[in-house]
């Protein structure tokens, strides 16, 4: 094959392989290339509610799933944060907005004030200068606005869906696009003399063959583990290995944001929906039992849990994503657990670098060299946000994967600590505002900070300070609670969660 | 001599007066004031350098920080604008390419404008890439505007820069910092005081005696680094085996013939030359390699090289390409020669030192002791900065088809850095450009040097085929082109803006013609 690739095999059941064919087939409709999705591997489980963060309104975008369409067809509900209780100690909390802290200062980050508040020991939490903050913490909803000088401009929104309703209406989304679907396991993988995928055989020894192999599979990572098995083990950082998950009933208020508590073998977490609520246990088998867990997790959700299931958790990145002609995509290039809410972020960075990468032709090593280049700085950048949260929080299991942190987060915490400065390197997830809201939020103080910033941050208007807080909180009120939005924007599914979960 | 103690405002030597020193003391005057206190040292004995007459469009944020008036500054420092570099025999003898400041086009459907122009030139359509840049037009045309503001007209699609005299622009800071509050100390360096414990620099001793304590020391003492390297010893990584030109010969000529707005850099022999178009003359000079080169064939091939009546003897320079290991170590900060020495091919010396004055500017403690994460930080960022631009350098060297010399053998079959070598492969095959987001050289630059010097992609985008039909990119492409014509038929030359600018310029010139 000397010519462009025209031939796309996807191998796996969840969203993650429906996203990915959607959108190959829509960008390379000039090919035109053909795209299989062989239905194995990575499907979700039942119960299982997935986090997402705002780049999923992109994503959403370019796979053409019209958000309407997907809210009241799943009974996905809004969030505009992330509210992470008792990880800075018994009885704290705080919140990661998912949108602008503060105002534009000119040359100065406003999160350098709440820095230098927090220099001087009176840190104000974000929600005094963020609106998803305050509407989170108030639990209220709406849209933002387009106008991005409005306080209603100042912030995005993200999902809690349903895993299996989600999978499901991608699945038929992708069928109409003319993505093909092959029921069938993968049973083995041909593979040509120069290392190449030929062909993946079904359990019926039927072959499908391909130029490109996608493989969308989860942990299992059916053609990764063949093709590049080595991983890169980050247990060292990591001491969650099991994961919980199971549905609660419907959550009255809905509130806006996903909740995290922090234990002592783990963190537990809740994720509404429209009808019912996602409910899960992260943590290390070390130190609690499954049935401990669901226990802990009844009483944390405060009631009785449905589909519950524990599974596994080894947190890992694949030393390789792309080799020869398959390309890892979602949980078969990356775990990591998802106390940020980055399982279709992963997806996310993966096909749209495969897209931005397709190949030209047979030899694919260059490609390969960059995809592995680019989506290693994109998982070290998600990595490091989450274990910066059990550092800095003195989280019991950091004690005991104690690894030394990586470079790139030391010298990141370093400057903050220093001087109240974040850096933000290339590829990264997370921006200056989410960093600013978790290290502040975990009571990070700084030890000094730049005179220049200094000057500036002294010379600040306490009662522009003051007038912005007030229109925040005014705003953050005159929103309703979202299961009012959700009525009055007819945003409500009519059945349960999602037809394939009735 | 006791350092002040801790709490109290801190007490900021700059050592040196050349560019360097006097661009930092302008910058911390204009940001901080009166507190920190700064004093500069410098002797009129010692010669400066004067890096750098042509800059990159970044000054401009500088000089805003500062509050520096833009006419008035180029009125002082004979300037004129400049909207890129033209690069001349580099890919192969004959070859001649612009880097603009500014875009080729804009993206269609998210894939940036080059990969269409591909798609047409792989369908036949002989067009070069530059009729799609305004400032390359504006370059050859020899016409100059201010930029707009308005991102939808095709006037937003450049920057520019200035070509100055840079002893000039020195002396125009040295009165700006000296309205500020700085201080100058004329006198030669003849000892550094070092405190026991720690080695950092106490004081300084001038030969009339006096010694000068800070807190602070800034070493702008160029190439010898007469703190950060004579007195703290902190070593210094070689790039030579990359960038192998390690002297130059300088020498103005007079002006001939219309004012460019850019610089040129024709490659020759041993190295390249520089041609620089001030208001009253022309910057010239051959940066070359001694081990391919006499200092005297040098000189001698400037002299028959240059255009117009030369205005002195070559003038020759030493150096060595690379960066010092710290640029701020214990209580002294590199900037300038003393940091770290890139040659001048994409004018890039003027910014390093800036970007060194404003990572200081957001880094400036206000109180002794510092923190070692800070200067930790501080030096990767510098580093980061070096190696980025390190890298676009060799590109232009390796990047050729020559073999009419041995350097330039050398250069094209050296063994480069591996981020670079992937760089170029991953758009040989696809006319990607690897990016990043911070640091010098944005994706055009990329694009302007890999075309301009035969690094042909053999593919495009994927997307780039699909997202537009032909007929509509025809249409938008000659779109693209009438409006840039447009933009330039009423377009004032360069002279004549800078007249109306600068409205010394005139008086100047007439001056010249005058007495000439």
């Amino acid at each position: 094959m000397s010519v462009a690739p025209k031939v796309a095999v996807i191998v796996g059941a969840g969203p993650a392989a429906w996203i990915t064919a959607i959108a190959l087939k829509r960008a390379f409709q000039h090919i035109p290339l053909d795209v299989t999705v062989i239905e194995h591997g990575g499907a979700p489980q039942r119960g299982a509610v997935i986090s997402t963060l705002p780049s999923i309104r992109q994503l959403h975008r370019l796979i053409g799933l019209d958000e309407r369409a997907f809210v009241t067809e799943t009974g996905a509900a809004f969030k505009i944060a992330a509210r992470h209780d008792g990880w800075a100690g018994e009885g704290s909390s705080f919140i990661h907005p998912y949108g602008e802290i503060g105002v534009d200062l000119q040359s100065v980050h406003f999160y350098k004030y709440l820095a230098k508040q927090a220099m001087g020991g009176r840190a104000p939490p974000v929600e005094a200068f963020s609106l998803a903050a305050a509407a989170a913490r108030a639990d209220r909803f709406g849209r933002p606005m387009q106008d991005p000088k409005s306080v209603f401009g100042s912030y995005t929104y993200a999902f809690h869906v349903d895993a299996f309703a989600y999978a499901a209406l991608l699945r038929t989304h992708a069928l109409k696009q003319a993505v093909k679907a092959a029921a069938g396991h993968v049973k083995d993988v041909s593979i040509a003399a120069d290392g190449a995928i030929e062909a993946l055989v079904l359990e019926d020894g039927s072959r499908i063959a391909g130029d490109v192999f996608v493989d969308c599979s989860g942990s299992e990572a059916l053609l990764m583990r063949r093709m590049a098995p080595e991983v890169e083990d980050w247990s060292g950082w990591f001491s969650c290995d099991r994961m919980l998950q199971a549905r609660a009933s419907e959550n009255k208020s809905l509130p806006p944001y996903t909740l995290t508590k922090a234990t002592r073998a783990g963190w537990m977490s809740r994720a509404p929906l429209q009808h019912s609520e996602g409910a899960a246990y992260v943590y290390s088998s070390r130190h609690l039992r499954d049935d401990a867990a669901l226990h802990d997790l009844g009483a944390f959700v405060g009631g009785d849990l449905a589909d519950a299931a524990a599974t596994p958790l080894r947190q890992q990145r694949r030393r390789r994503f792309w080799v020869k002609n398959c390309v890892a995509i979602g949980g078969a290039a990356l775990a990591l657990e998802p106390l940020a809410s980055t399982e279709l972020q992963v997806v996310q960075l993966g096909l749209s670098n495969l897209v931005n990468l397709f190949p030209l032709s047979y030899d694919q090593s260059v490609e390969a060299a960059e995809f592995d280049r680019v989506m290693g700085e994109h998982a070290a950048g998600l990595r490091d946000f989450v274990l910066a949260q059990y550092r800095l929080s003195a989280h019991p299991l950091a004690k005991e994967a104690d690894a030394p942190l990586p470079d790139r987060l030391q010298y990141k915490l370093d400057t903050f600590m220093g001087s109240g400065h974040i850096l933000v390197f290339d590829f990264e997830t997370f921006e200056e505002t989410d960093w600013a809201a978790l290290l502040l939020g975990l009571g990070c103080a700084p030890t000094g900070m730049g005179l220049h910033f200094r000057l500036h941050l002294d010379a600040l208007d306490p009662r522009m300070l003051e007038h912005l807080s007030n229109s925040i909180r005014g705003a953050a009120q005159s929103m309703p609670p979202q299961r009012e939005y959700l009525m009055r924007s007819k945003l409500m599914s009519a059945a349960g969660d999602g037809a394939a979960h009735a | 001599m006791d350092r002040p103690a801790a709490g109290q405002p801190l007490d900021v030597v700059i050592v040196g007066g050349g560019t360097a020193g006097w661009m930092t003391a302008a910058g911390l005057a204009a940001v901080f004031g009166r507190t920190p206190r700064v004093r500069l040292i410098e002797s009129a004995e010692i010669g400066t350098v004067g890096v750098g007459e042509a800059t990159l469009p970044h000054i401009r944020f500088f000089n805003k920080r500062l509050g520096i008036n833009e006419p008035e500054l180029m009125e002082k420092t004979q300037a004129t604008f400049k909207l890129g570099i033209e690069f001349v025999n580099w890919g192969q003898v004959g070859d001649r390419y612009i880097h603009p400041f500014g875009a080729y086009g804009q993206p269609i459907a998210g894939v940036p404008f080059h990969n269409y122009w591909l798609r047409r030139r792989a369908a036949g359509d002989a067009t070069p890439i530059d009729v799609y840049s305004l400032p390359i037009e504006m370059s050859r045309r020899g016409k100059f505007t201010a930029p707009a503001v308005d991102p939808s007209s095709i006037l937003s699609t450049f920057g520019y820069a200035f070509q100055f005299d840079a002893s000039l622009y020195a002396a125009y800071l040295r009165a700006f910092a000296d309205a500020r509050g700085v201080e100058r100390i004329e006198g030669k360096i003849v000892d550094v005081k070092q405190r026991g414990e720690d080695g950092f620099i106490q004081a300084v001793r001038l030969a009339d005696g006096r010694e000068i304590a800070g807190d602070l020391f800034i070493d702008c003492s160029g190439f010898r680094g007469l703190l950060i390297e004579q007195t703290l010893k902190t070593g210094y990584d070689e790039w030579t085996k990359w960038l192998p030109c390690d002297r130059a010969m300088a020498m103005p000529t007079e002006n001939v013939g219309p004012l460019f707005p850019y610089t040129r850099a024709t490659s020759y022999e041993a190295g390249w030359q520089w041609r620089i178009p001030l208001q009253h003359r022309t910057g010239n000079g051959y940066v070359y390699s001694s081990q391919f080169i006499s200092d005297d064939e040098a000189a001698e091939k400037l002299k028959q090289r240059v255009e117009g009546k030369a205005l002195g003897d070559p003038r020759p320079l030493r150096f060595t390409a690379g960066r010092r290991r710290l640029t701020w170590n214990k209580n002294v900060v590199a900037i300038g020669l003393a940091g770290g020495f890139l040659e001048p091919l994409e004018s890039t010396s003027i910014y390093l030192i800036q970007i060194a004055i404003t990572t200081l500017i957001d880094n400036m403690p206000d109180k002794a002791p510092f923190d070692a994460r800070v200067m930790e930080a501080y030096n990767r960022w510098i580093e980061m900065e070096y190696d980025r631009v390190r890298d676009f350098l060799i590109l232009h060297y390796h990047a050729t088809e020559r073999d009419d010399s041995p350097m330039w053998r050398y250069c094209r079959t050296m063994p480069i850095p591996d981020s670079l070598a992937h760089k170029m492969e991953l758009f040989r095959k696809r006319a990607q450009v690897v990016t990043y987001k911070d640091g010098l050289f944005l994706e055009p630059s990329w694009i302007a040097v890999y075309l301009g010097q035969r690094v042909t992609p053999s593919g495009y985008h994927p997307i780039a085929d699909g997202a537009i039909d032909d007929a509509e990119l025809a249409r938008q492409l000659s779109g693209l082109r009438t409006s840039i014509e447009g933009a330039l038929s009423h377009m004032p030359s360069h002279e004549d803006y800078l007249r109306a600018y600068c409205p010394g310029y005139l008086r100047d010139q007439s001056d010249a013609r005058r007495l000439a």
